[in-house]
């Protein structure tokens, strides 16, 4: 089983791929431009390191590797 | 279970494989227009499968990947973002002539310049008039003027993707002049405009003749003429010119490219955290210059008290009719009223001609040259770590030498009645020391720890050939100017 922690790690890098692509789309056909909108980026990223740190680590036992085996 | 790799790395090589293939076989659809437009939602698509996919192995039970996207699909998005801002500027923005990746000196990338012309304004203003410049970005130019008002005129340019939004931005950012008493404030209010990185204000400014002058800014260069009121300056980077003031000028500058000043009457002070070159011709009052320099640095003609630190250089001189040029590695004199105090820290060759009154000359390493060519000879003490010394005398002059090597060869060109002593029979080795004079006269020392010493007879015509070649000086045109133009 996979822990709550390993979850969110996994998870981290499509949504911040998806911020960065919403970012540019919303530069070209929105009405904000990306080096307004870039430190969104950051709070994102903040928001998921913050997230995987409170989340519990689930069915792995302390001090058995970080993302659990099947 | 066994872990799976993703399925969107041989989606995205699919996707781009179908849009080669529909490019080559339907040319006439404008798929370059459509990948530069569209690009950013590859970027989304991709987020989303790679999303659902691990929520859907979550939800499996399956071992999930240690990172959703790995290092090496980071890089391909760098890529993908860098290529496709590209091809948005480079699409959005034909005629092709018209994408300057440097128009001035900023890098614009992204968005296009919107230039927009700031329309003359007239305000009166009183003799004593206290002007101050608030211009976070652009170039101010300032010339003082027979006439009690301050005229203002200018360049905007606002860089944007959208024409509507730079026509905002210029609305925004209206340069204003306010009058309170003495006061006059011009004001581009760049700071009205979030991500005031792309708007950049040049003004033109006619002022009294009279008036002071305080410009305060972020990025810009400025050219200040014709005023009899102090200057003051401060800007995190700025090249600056002055031309013709009559009082005092003090610049702060984090950064500056070229300091270039003219018949500047009264004192003179330069604070700059990294400059490159320094020029200042007809100085009235005493010039002090702080800061760090890596380029060439030139004073000509300064009637009173120069002084230089930097965090390797001390120099003091008490006039300079002549000129002084120094960049990281020498430091030429001529013409110099003493005294003089020179010490640097680090390697540096001085040549020092016609110079008076007392030299107190310091050197880590480098090879110092002296000819002091004018009589009554005054106190000299000059030493280097490392390196030669050259020193020619006038033959008639008094003195009392006493040249010294702790290791190095002894040229005696002067002859009688100067004595050549080495320590002991193996000259190199052990050093040893020219002394005499010809009557009683000023002391001179001088010394290096390892070096040749060379006294000869100064005759009074053109300079010996001297050991560090000095740097090629066309008459009204310096090498900075070269390397400008």
């Amino acid at each position: 089983m996979n822990s709550a922690r390993s979850l969110v790690r996994a998870i981290r890098g499509p949504i911040l791929l998806i911020t960065l692509g919403t970012l540019f789309a919303v530069d070209y056909f929105g009405s904000y431009s990306f080096s307004r909108t870039w430190p969104i980026l950051l709070i994102v990223a903040g928001a998921l390191w913050l997230l995987e740190r409170i989340a519990p680590e689930g069915d792995t036992g302390p001090g058995s590797p970080a993302g659990g085996a099947a | 279970m066994r872990r799976r790799g993703s399925l969107v790395g041989p989606l995205l090589v699919i996707l781009i494989g179908v849009w080669f293939l529909i490019s080559s076989l339907r040319p006439d659809l404008p798929l370059f227009d459509l990948a530069a437009r569209f690009w950013p939602f590859v970027l989304i698509g991709w987020g989303v499968l790679r999303l659902a996919e691990i929520l859907l192995w979550a939800a499996q039970g399956r071992e999930l990947p240690r990172a959703g996207v790995s290092s090496g699909e980071w890089t391909l998005v760098v890529l993908i973002c860098m290529m496709g801002s590209f091809l948005y500027v480079v699409n959005r923005h034909r005629p092709w002539q018209q994408w300057g990746f440097f128009t001035g000196n900023r890098v614009e990338i992204f968005g296009h310049p919107y230039d927009f012309a700031i329309p003359e304004q007239t305000a009166p203003a009183p003799k004593a008039a206290r002007i101050l410049v608030e211009n976070l970005r652009g170039g101010v130019h300032i010339v003082g003027a027979d006439a009690l008002e301050i005229k203002v005129s200018g360049r905007k340019t606002i860089r944007s993707l959208q024409e509507t939004d730079a026509n905002n931005a210029q609305k925004q950012t209206p340069v204003e002049i306010s009058t309170q008493g003495d006061q006059v404030v011009v004001r581009t209010n760049q700071d009205r405009l979030t991500g005031d990185d792309r708007i950049s204000t040049d003004l033109e400014l006619t002022v009294p003749r009279t008036a002071s002058v305080e410009i305060r800014g972020r990025k810009g260069d400025l050219d200040i003429s014709d005023l009899n009121g102090p200057i003051e300056v401060s800007s995190d980077e700025a090249s600056v010119r002055l031309q013709n003031i009559a009082s005092s000028v003090h610049l702060d500058l984090r950064k500056s490219e070229l300091v270039r000043a003219g018949s500047v009457k009264g004192n003179f002070e330069l604070q700059s955290g990294r400059g490159r070159d320094v020029e200042l011709d007809t100085m009235g009052g005493e010039v002090t210059i702080d800061g760090s320099y890596s380029g060439d640095l030139q004073f000509r003609d300064c009637a009173k008290q120069l002084k230089f630190q930097s965090p390797q250089t001390d120099l003091k001189v008490e006039k300079v009719p002549g000129q002084i040029h120094l960049d990281l590695g020498s430091l030429n004199g001529t013409n110099l009223v003493g005294p003089i105090r020179l010490t640097s820290n680090r390697s540096r060759d001085v040549q020092l001609e016609q110079f008076t009154q007392i030299l107190e000359l310091s050197l880590d390493r480098g090879d110092i040259t002296l000819r002091p060519a004018q009589t009554p000879l005054a106190k000299i003490d000059a030493h280097t770590h490392s390196g030669q010394i050259d020193l020619a005398l006038p033959e008639s002059a008094k003195f009392d030498l006493k040249a010294t090597t702790n290791r190095g060869d002894l040229n005696n060109e002067f002859g009688a009645p100067l004595k050549t002593g080495y320590e002991n029979d193996r000259r190199h080795e052990s050093g040893g020391s020219i002394s005499g004079g010809a009557g009683q006269g000023p002391a001179i020392t001088v010394a290096t720890d390892r070096g040749t010493v060379t006294i000869r007879k100064d005759a009074g015509g053109p300079p010996p050939p001297p050991r560090p070649p000095k740097p090629p000086k066309a008459p009204g045109v310096t090498s900075i100017e070269i390397e400008k133009h």
